[in-house]
């Protein structure tokens, strides 16, 4: 059985990683990483480049996809830019995750918070006026910067339909009395 | 939205006081430059180069051009060799090409071709 590899923090790797056993990565890799056994990307490591293993972890900054046989688990203070692919995907909340991810097992675990605050709150109204209610508005797409934006003027913009009831004749007719009821 | 335990942290980082290690099974294609100790078991490809000490275990192949502050070898080089400080040859250990040390050891049952350039 093969033992545990070291990329150790002060070293550079600009080439291709192969083999069997696992590996921990505390450095810097710009090339392709495929090994049999766990792979470690430990916080404070970088790598450029594609990572096959059975199971990867990852605490660092990985720039290129992650294959798991068995499982891909992000840590907190992950950075990762590419695709994510395993049975089993796992990111936790302080992670951040750009790419897709593909888990096509049974179990799958997403940190959407993680990826939603990468995106940031929506912008702020620049005016003051007051907003008809939309505290839900996260998927509206953002109000552009610097409050000039192509908003329609107050004048031009229709005023929205009146909520006043306009009821048919013969339900004004039924409603009365029970209204007049003293 | 549920939650779960956090993912376990790294508990191996206990490894990474011994600077890098490519063990056995583990085969490196091109370029590693570093500022720490590199042990090699495994295989590297290309060129080897760290500030710090270097050594080929017995089971480690390299074929690349090296550099080291002191070389320590017991398995294979293939390739041209320069250490600041000094080579070892160590008995198993084989080396082809041309080295350049201050000081270099080559043990009894140790192989080696190639040139020395002991200047300096």
């Amino acid at each position: 059985m093969a033992g545990a590899s070291v990329i150790g923090p002060a070293t550079v790797v600009r080439g291709n990683l192969r083999g069997e056993g696992s590996l921990e990565v505390l450095g810097r890799i710009e090339g392709n990483v495929a090994m049999t056994g766990e792979v470690l990307l430990a916080a404070g490591s970088n790598v450029r480049g594609n990572v096959s293993g059975s199971q990867i972890r990852v605490a660092g900054e990985v720039d290129g996809d992650l294959a798991g046989a068995e499982a891909v688990l992000v840590e907190k203070g992950a950075s990762i830019t590419g695709e994510l692919v395993a049975p089993r995907v796992g990111i936790t909340p302080g992670a951040i995750v750009r790419g897709a991810v593909r888990a096509d097992g049974e179990t799958l675990e997403l940190g959407f918070r993680a990826m939603a605050s990468a995106g940031g709150a929506p912008a702020p109204e620049p005016r003051g006026l007051p907003e008809p209610r939309r505290s839900l508005d996260l998927g509206r797409p953002k109000a552009p910067e610097g409050g000039d934006a192509p908003r329609p003027a107050l004048s031009e913009r229709k005023p929205p339909a009146p909520v006043v009831p306009v009821p048919r004749k013969g339900a004004r007719g039924r409603k009365r009395p029970s209204r007049a009821r003293p | 939205m549920t939650r779960r335990a956090p993912c376990t942290s790294f508990a191996a980082t206990a490894l990474s006081m011994a600077g890098t290690i490519i063990e056995a099974g583990l085969s490196v294609e091109g370029e590693i430059t570093s500022e720490e100790e590199i042990v090699v078991h495994g295989e590297v490809r290309g060129k080897l180069e760290t500030t710090d000490a270097l050594s080929v275990g017995a089971s480690g192949n390299v074929e690349a051009d090296v550099s080291a502050s002191t070389l320590a070898i017991a398995g294979r080089v293939t390739g041209d060799v320069a250490a600041t400080e000094r080579v070892d040859l160590q008995a198993g250990g084989r080396l082809l090409g041309d080295v350049k040390t201050a000081r270099l050891t080559i043990a009894d049952g140790a192989t080696f071709k190639g040139n020395v350039d002991m200047d300096a």
